[in-house]
């Protein structure tokens, strides 16, 4: 394969499409060739902002928890990509619809049977969805994402807990009192479907309200301080600046300066608290732990000691503690093992009063 | 200047780092956390990246379930290569839509029924030389939308069946009845002319 055929396949090998030994070659070449890593890096970077035209979609709520319900599975470990499925999948809410009618039809076999053997509509469509009749505890949670999502399994499953009202007559020849029965049944179910449905998408806006809040405050707050680093104050007189002041100035925040060493080496951490109760960063300047081991951050607090997550290693590392600082809190640091737990277990290495 | 100054000033930027600067210190440090076997971090990579990545996943594969099976095999291979992130290579996000949209191929291949082996995540294809900061991609869905509009429906019906569809330009030439030459001159011609629309938006975005 020469220069020039390599040139001619990098858009299909920066969208993944060629044969995979050919992907193999045009990797290889990139390696050694710098005029196609360039013109690679132009295509890709065109191809990286085309997901940025789509609207953004959450998934569902439950998504988030699955996720991390699955750090525990052992499939975790398996190699990215395996191809069995590692969450049960489906039944999605038709499923758990058809299983629901089907349990309410249960509970009134006669009258199912007659229905599925005399009444076309939709009780006869909906019956014979093939779908598993699984009990109420073996619904998955899932459902589709919120625009097409009808409604959450688990107020679906509760309807037909309701005791029935009065059972059909058994041997009626005119299917009439059992069919307007499981009609209102139907009719029941289909109107908790509705308000889950009218529910979610009432979450799902406000959610979306408060995504445009945020982003708006973001948006201003960014404006504010790039005027004040285009300012001419700081930059022209900074040694009258004290930087408190410049931080208070900024954002009505505090800022407290930390220094030590640790075994031999220095640290230099700036904590900052901003206003509004906001939670607390750290900007550190603080070497590698050894190997196996993370310096974590400790806040102390009474009686009581909470995790604040790790301390990045190396210069220009931010943490975003996970609360706000308040006054009289101790600030502390120790070295733990990777796997360690949410309490400190080794000798504090530093520590600031808030 | 006094150090303390500069180290205020350093802190300042870092806390308002122009432009983006501070969503990717953020990701990169939520990999190292995640690295450090931190579960919150995963959580918390999620909920600023699940949304882009379900909206592409969910166009990609046209099914909500497949869509949320996809992103959640994309976040678990992240936090499975956490350590071998480098913070010099691409962002975060870039390699996650990378992975992603891997493993909405694969899923579009099984469909098709076709020879399926996996694409490799750590090949995932990302640029390491990033030419607009994160910033400018997390507003610029009205840009890249104007951008693609401006292409003629030829080059953008090509782009879209090769990025979203994974269809190679042979599939492409197949489906649509036309030349491969044809498929590959739409395709370079539509991603040229998108960067250069992209190119000239950022520039006067920055100015």
């Amino acid at each position: 394969m020469n220069e020039h055929d390599v040139f001619d396949l990098l858009d299909e090998y920066a969208l993944a499409t060629l044969a995979p030994a050919e992907m193999v070659r045009v990797r290889e070449h990139l390696a050694t060739c710098a005029a196609c890593r360039r013109e690679y890096d132009e295509l890709r970077n065109v191809l990286d902002v085309l997901p940025f035209s789509l609207d953004e979609e959450r998934p569902n709520v439950e998504a988030r928890k699955r996720l991390l319900a699955r750090l525990d599975a052992p499939q975790a470990a398996a190699p990215a990509g395996s191809a069995a499925g590692v969450v049960p999948r489906r039944p999605v809410w038709i499923g758990a619809l058809a299983a629901v009618c089907a349990l309410a039809l249960a509970g009134d076999a006669w009258s199912a049977w007659q229905l599925s053997h005399h009444t076309p509509g939709p009780l006869a469509l909906v019956s014979t969805t093939p779908a598993p009749l699984a009990p109420p505890s073996a619904v998955p949670e899932r459902h589709t994402a919120p625009s097409v999502t009808p409604a959450r399994t688990p107020t679906v499953v509760a309807a037909p807990r309701t005791p029935a009202p009065t059972p059909a007559p058994r041997a009626a020849g005119p299917a009439s009192t059992a069919d307007i029965a499981l009609r209102a049944r139907v009719a029941r179910l289909a109107a908790a479907l509705r308000n889950e449905r009218r529910r979610e998408s009432a979450r799902i806006a406000s959610d979306r309200r408060r995504i445009v809040a945020l982003e708006s405050a973001l948006a201003n707050q960014t404006a504010a301080l790039v005027a004040l680093r285009t300012a001419p104050v700081p930059s022209a007189q900074p040694s009258q600046a004290a930087p408190s002041e410049l931080v208070a100035a900024l954002s009505g925040g505090r800022v407290y300066g930390v220094d030590g060493v640790v075994g031999s080496e220095p640290w230099h951490l700036t904590i900052v608290q901003p206003p509004a109760g906001a939670n607390a960063l750290i900007f550190t300047d603080v070497p590698h732990a050894p190997s196996g081991e993370t310096y974590r951050t400790w806040v102390v607090r009474g009686a009581k000691t909470f995790d604040a997550g790790v301390l990045p290693a190396g210069t220009q590392t931010k943490l975003v503690m996970p609360m706000p600082l308040e006054a009289g809190d101790v600030v502390a640091f120790s070295r733990e093992p990777l796997d360690g737990g949410d309490q400190p277990t080794n000798p504090f290495l530093m520590q600031v009063k808030i | 200047m006094p150090e303390f100054i500069g180290r205020a000033l350093n802190a300042i930027r870092m806390f308002v780092p122009n432009e983006l600067h501070g969503i990717v210190t953020d990701d990169i440090v939520l990999m190292r956390r995640m690295a450090a076997g931190e579960r919150n971090a995963l959580g918390m990579l999620y909920e600023r990246h699940a949304g882009v990545a379900f909206a592409f996943a969910r166009r990609m594969l046209a099914d909500a379930d497949d869509a949320e099976e996809a992103v959640q095999d994309a976040f678990l291979a992240l936090w499975r290569r956490a350590e071998t992130f480098r913070p010099g290579g691409a962002a975060p996000r870039a390699w996650l839509l990378a992975i992603v949209r891997n493993r909405c191929i694969d899923q579009l291949r099984r469909r098709r029924g076709e020879a399926n082996q996996s694409l490799d995540d750590a090949q995932a294809n990302v640029s390491a030389n990033e030419l607009w900061p994160e910033i400018w991609k997390r507003h610029c869905g009205d840009v890249v939308r104007a951008a693609l509009a401006a292409l003629s429906s030829e080059q953008r019906e090509v782009i879209e069946l090769g990025f979203y569809s994974g269809l190679s330009h042979s599939q492409i030439a197949a489906r649509l009845d036309v030349p491969l030459g044809t498929v590959k001159k739409r395709m370079r011609g539509g991603l040229k002319r998108l960067r250069s629309a992209l190119d000239e938006r950022y520039a006067r975005s920055a100015t």
